[in-house]
């Protein structure tokens, strides 16, 4: 039931594609994506969690959650802090049982299953007794690729992404721009079609984050991959993104979903179009509720 | 603007001491200049270490041809150092202190690293981990001494007492050591290599050793010293060579000058072990640590 509910909704937004692909290096073509497009890449089917905090005291950290996310579209998720962004997070990549629910990937059920969707943090995690190259290839040297296969074939990737000249470089050398490009491309070059990314540029001070985003749209569209974004930042998402999901507040579900009806590819002059800063006032206006109603329950217990 | 101050000042002549006072005056009293401890160079603490212990020694020595120090408990250096070239030339000198050496590195090593193996067995069981730990606790807090005569009986008269006594000393230590580290591994990059696909045995040895690999790396210098300890106390209680053979002996027949040559030959000992773990312990943290901080 919640099933074909899923389908009638991504048939219809399925029509309003405006975007102008690149012709770079693809690893899924965008051809393959776009006949199988009536399908998402991702769903979540009445997704939820429970902890139980003592004996018999639980707490509901996401209600039942349905979510579907095309294939090689840019979706985020925004919502107050504390809301369960991350437990979808670790629920979707498999690191954590859900209490109900199940996390489908072409329509498969994949619920519990590591290693099908790259996921980046907010910190880079590079691992310090590596150089950058062989922190890239983490990703292939567990699958079981050769070492120098591996670097062989991530070595044009750091040229071409901004980290020219690094690869022999040790983490603690670089800035905390370059060690999130790092983590990126180390996801990236995992080979999974969907990438989830944890407020990947949350601890970058306000120039590099901008940078970072021009770049990661730039590298996006390269690789064509479908990503679901975490992010505190209104602005941030909207820029991104096609579509945004809104959570409330613990216990965390979908309030709200938007579209973005802007074009791609985006620079930063979109952030002053009205369309940009309409999608923008009506994101703030629903999280601005959720704090409100969490005073309002802080203020009432 | 400090500058044309400072110009104006050398103009007035307010330079050196009395000029600095005036300066001072004419600044209105406000502030103060800064004074820090004075600097002295490496050639000046050299000197003063020389200095303290020529002074030990020659007080020593005056001491005990004046008569105020009684020679019989406190010999005197220059009957130290007779008794020292006669210990030098006689056979037994190198095959004591070869002992004394062979016997703490052996049980610097297996303790180590039998240290290091069962603290990084840890890591793949909680149960276990947790059904051990009292016992850990419990063998850390015997007074490992205490133990020496048991494992003489057990082990013989030989060498294999004294590298057992190393090991009992330096392995708990270290398996504390191991197990702290593992349970401060990263939960964020476990997270991220399960999610990469990692099997348990990839994250062990991809990130688990490595990231626990400081730590056993820092225990190494503790370890070198606790393992001459238990390799010494070995040969107290009974052996038929080794450094602490000879200074027992010399104690029963009341040679004091020779209980002081075997303790001047055991510091010199446990100094050239110790710069040489600590060598080896830059090499090891530049092939792990690469400019990273240590947790």
């Amino acid at each position: 039931m919640a099933v074909s509910g899923i389908l009638a909704f991504s048939v219809a937004t399925n029509d309003q594609k405006g975007n102008s692909y690149h012709s770079l290096p693809v690893r899924v073509t965008r051809a393959v994506a776009e006949v199988e497009s009536y399908r998402p890449k991702l769903e979540l089917v009445e997704v939820s969690q429970v902890f139980a905090t003592g004996t018999d005291s639980v707490v509901t950290a996401l209600q039942p959650i349905d979510l579907a996310v095309p294939p090689g579209k840019f979706v985020s998720i925004i919502g107050p802090s504390g809301c369960g962004k991350s437990t979808l997070f670790n629920i979707i990549a498999g690191l954590q049982r859900p209490t109900a629910g199940d996390v489908l990937l072409d329509g498969q059920v994949v619920t519990r299953m590591i290693g099908l969707v790259g996921y980046m943090l907010q910190k880079d995690l590079l691992l310090p007794w590596r150089t950058v190259l062989d922190n890239v290839i983490l990703g292939m040297e567990l699958k079981g690729v050769a070492k120098t296969t591996a670097r062989a074939r991530a070595l044009p990737y750091l040229k071409r992404y901004g980290l020219a000249g690094f690869d022999r470089h040790y983490p603690a050398a670089l800035s905390g721009g370059m060690r999130q490009r790092a983590a990126l491309l180390r996801t990236l070059l995992y080979d999974t079609e969907v990438v989830l990314l944890d407020e990947p540029f949350g601890a970058l001070d306000a120039q590099t984050r901008s940078m970072m985003q021009a770049w990661l749209l730039q590298i996006w569209a390269d690789f064509g991959k479908t990503v679901v974004f975490v992010t505190h930042d209104v602005e941030e998402a909207v820029y991104l993104s096609d579509r945004i999901h809104v959570m409330t507040a613990r216990p965390g579900r979908i309030k709200a979903t938007l579209e973005v009806p802007i074009g791609r590819p985006r620079d930063r002059h979109v952030l002053t179009d009205p369309a940009f800063l309409e999608v923008k006032a009506t994101c703030l206006e629903l999280l601005m509720e959720e704090l409100r109603d969490e005073a309002a329950e802080t203020a009432a217990a | 603007m400090a500058q044309k101050l400072s110009a104006e000042y050398q103009a007035r002549g307010l330079t050196g001491f009395i000029g600095r006072r005036v300066a001072r005056r004419v600044a209105g009293g406000r502030g103060r200049v800064l004074k820090t401890p004075r600097k002295a160079s490496n050639a000046e603490f050299a000197l003063w270490q020389i200095g303290i212990v020529v002074a030990i020694f020659g007080l020593w020595e005056y001491g005990a041809a004046a008569g105020w120090i009684d020679t019989f408990f406190w010999s005197q250096p220059s009957q130290v150092w007779s008794k020292f070239l006669v210990f030098m030339q006689t056979g037994d000198a190198y095959v004591d202190t070869w002992y004394t050496m062979a016997a703490t590195i052996l049980g610097f090593v297996y303790g180590t690293v039998g240290g290091a193996v069962i603290g990084l067995s840890f890591w793949w069981s909680r149960t276990y981990a947790t059904v051990s730990q009292p016992f850990i606790i419990v063998f850390h807090a015997i007074p490992k001494f205490a133990l020496a005569p048991l494992v003489i009986l057990v082990f013989g008269l030989g060498m294999p007492s004294k590298v057992a006594m190393g090991v009992a000393l330096t392995i708990v230590v270290t398996i504390l050591t191991t197990f702290t580290a593992v349970r401060a591994v990263d939960q964020d990059s476990e997270k991220l290599m399960y999610s990469l696909g990692a099997s348990r045995w990839q994250v062990f040895a991809k990130l688990v050793v490595p990231s626990v690999m400081p730590w056993i790396i820092a225990s190494l210098r503790v370890n070198i010293g606790l393992a001459l300890a238990g390799a010494i106390v070995g040969e107290f209680i009974s052996s038929q060579h080794g450094l602490g053979r000879a200074i027992l002996y010399a104690s029963q027949v009341y040679d004091i000058a020779l209980i002081w040559v075997g303790v001047i030959v055991l510091s010199v000992l446990a100094v050239l072990m110790y710069v040489g773990v600590a060598w080896l312990e830059r090499i090891l943290l530049r092939g792990f640590m690469h400019g990273a901080s240590f947790q």
